[in-house]
């Protein structure tokens, strides 16, 4: 098993595939809380295709965690037919950005946390060390959870995810509590990991330049109670590079467009106006 | 690591330094008749007094019929409390249930229920069993419930994507986020019950340790009292001991998981 560690990711079909993986229609969503009701999403409405990588971003507290959350199956919508799957619920990933590592397991022993009891236990072994070893965590392996830095925990948390054989990995700002070059090296391994076994992504960050560099689609949120704004594709060729994609035609009107629009949407939940 | 061993040795031994010279002085004291020595008999006297009684009297045998006591008793209530505190900590049914209960009765002080035990348990060992059983439970079951409300919600949720069985999410993520707080409860637990026990055994036993310092007290042999409070006293630091590799072996992980 080649490792696929901060090596230039292989050419492969570039872009979303072509089965349907998700169809939100309308998916509104409101926490009741003690004072009240207090309305996170609004009618929102979006399009997902199979292995599709989207990157949402949007004011802070708009609602893009409950949209995870909800996708994630941690929140219950109001009306659960507004969540479309084609076939049964995928099997969902979630990469938070708070440390989820059990700090009391080894790194296999959470690696492994996620995959289907009912696969037989010689291919659990054998495919949580894959992932240990894509992950560049083979000399870690039986470390505690504890014993990880904050960069080394959201690989295990990476390789957990895929062991599972998630179809629907949730990322909510998984990189923004690690330091700069951590989060490179981070981006790099999630985009190999992801081409691997192709799950559908949805990656919430506060980062325009974070989005462009990973997604397939980028998905502007509106200020709380959210819905979509925009929907942009990105369209530059993959591998990408975090420094020369800046460089490339189109990458800073596209950044410029996001900015603006995202800007307009702070301002208008700055000032509590309401759609 | 030598260097640490080496440490920890100097800094223990700088803790013997001042019980050490309370005993000299003790001895002193005794020796020149500065003191009373009906009432305070001189350390070497206690101890030839303690060797006496541990290989030639019943101190031994009394010191083992309280373990056997304090070990049944703390069998019992540990699991009860665990199970109660899970129970809280997982069902909300449960919480409403048994929360109310719990602290209506957990201030009442233990020993007062001791009578009610007699006529419940007859003056065996069920009774004693059942009151050392009654001081853990709470313990354990009110630290079970605390630990299980630490844990990080974040590690909660991941169980719940990832659609673990709750039987497993007991396994894996309940009792060993709760365990620091368990074995807590347990400590506290033995100190609760170890006194109960002892208690116990000043009236309604004819052996054990309490039983030793009553009989002492009866008999007028002060040097058998200081005796047996000498076991009890290496008693609670044994108890100590075993707290702390309980708490290096199972929660290793929690000094640094903050």
């Amino acid at each position: 098993m080649p490792t696929l560690k901060h090596q230039p990711v292989a050419d492969m079909p570039v872009g979303p595939g072509t089965a349907e993986a998700l169809e939100i229609r309308d998916l509104s969503f409101a926490y009741e809380g003690r004072r009240g009701h207090s309305q996170v999403l609004d009618r929102v409405t979006l399009d997902v295709e199979q292995g599709e990588f989207i990157c949402l971003i949007g004011p802070s507290g708009c609602g893009k965690t409950s949209l995870l959350r909800i996708l994630a199956g941690l929140e219950k919508p109001v009306d659960r037919k507004m969540l479309r799957w084609p076939g049964v619920h995928p099997r969902a990933g979630f990469i938070f950005q708070a440390r989820s590592v059990f700090p009391w397991m080894s790194v296999e022993d959470n690696v492994a946390y996620g995959i289907d009891p009912k696969v037989p236990k010689e291919q659990r072994v054998q495919r949580t060390s894959e992932w240990v070893e894509r992950m560049g965590l083979t000399p870690y392996a039986k470390r505690k959870g504890f014993e990880l830095s904050g960069g080394m925990a959201q690989r295990v948390a990476i390789a957990r995810a895929l062991a599972a054989e998630t179809e629907l990995l949730l990322c909510d700002e998984p990189f923004a509590a690690v330091d700069e070059p951590t989060r490179l090296l981070l981006q790099q391994d999630l985009i190999a990991a992801w081409r691997v076994t192709r799950p559908t992504v949805f990656f919430v960050t506060h980062s325009i330049s974070e989005a462009i560099l990973l997604a397939d689609r980028i998905v502007l949120m509106t200020s709380v109670p959210a819905t979509v704004r925009t929907i942009a594709p990105s369209p530059f060729p993959r591998p990408r590079d975090s420094f020369s994609i800046g460089e490339m035609d189109g990458y800073s009107d596209l950044a410029h467009v996001l900015w603006e629009e995202l800007r307009e949407e702070m301002q208008s939940q700055r000032e509590g106006r309401r759609r | 690591m030598s260097n640490g061993f080496l440490r920890r040795l100097r800094s223990g031994s700088l803790e013997l330094i001042s019980p050490l010279v309370v005993l000299i002085v003790w001895q002193i004291l005794a020796k020149t008749n500065a003191i009373d020595t009906r009432f305070w008999p001189a350390p070497t006297d206690i101890i030839s007094q303690l060797w006496d009684g541990l290989f030639h009297g019943s101190l031994a045998h009394d010191t083992w019929l309280t373990t056997v006591r304090l070990v049944i008793g703390l069998a019992i209530g540990g699991v009860a409390g665990l199970i109660a505190g899970l129970a809280m900590g997982l069902w909300r049914p449960a919480r409403l249930a048994l929360r109310p209960l719990i602290a209506m009765t957990y201030p009442i002080p233990k020993i007062a229920i001791l009578p009610l035990f007699l006529v419940l348990f007859g003056i065996g060992e069920t009774s004693k069993w059942m009151l050392v059983a009654v001081g853990v439970f709470y313990m354990v079951a009110i630290n079970t419930l605390a630990g299980i409300n630490t844990i990080e919600s974040v590690l909660d949720e991941t169980a719940t994507v990832y659609r673990i069985s709750w039987w497993r999410r007991i396994r894996t993520v309940t009792i060993p986020g709760a365990m620091p707080l368990i074995i807590t409860g347990l400590e506290l637990g033995i100190g609760v019950g170890f006194l109960l026990v002892v208690a116990a055994e000043f009236v309604s036993s004819q052996s054990g340790l309490g039983y030793a310092i009553w009989q002492a007290w009866q008999t007028f042999n002060v040097p058998l009292m200081y005796a047996a409070l000498a076991v009890v006293a290496i008693y609670g630091i044994l108890i100590q001991l075993l707290s702390r590799w309980l708490n290096r072996r199972l929660v290793g992980w929690r000094s640094q998981a903050d």
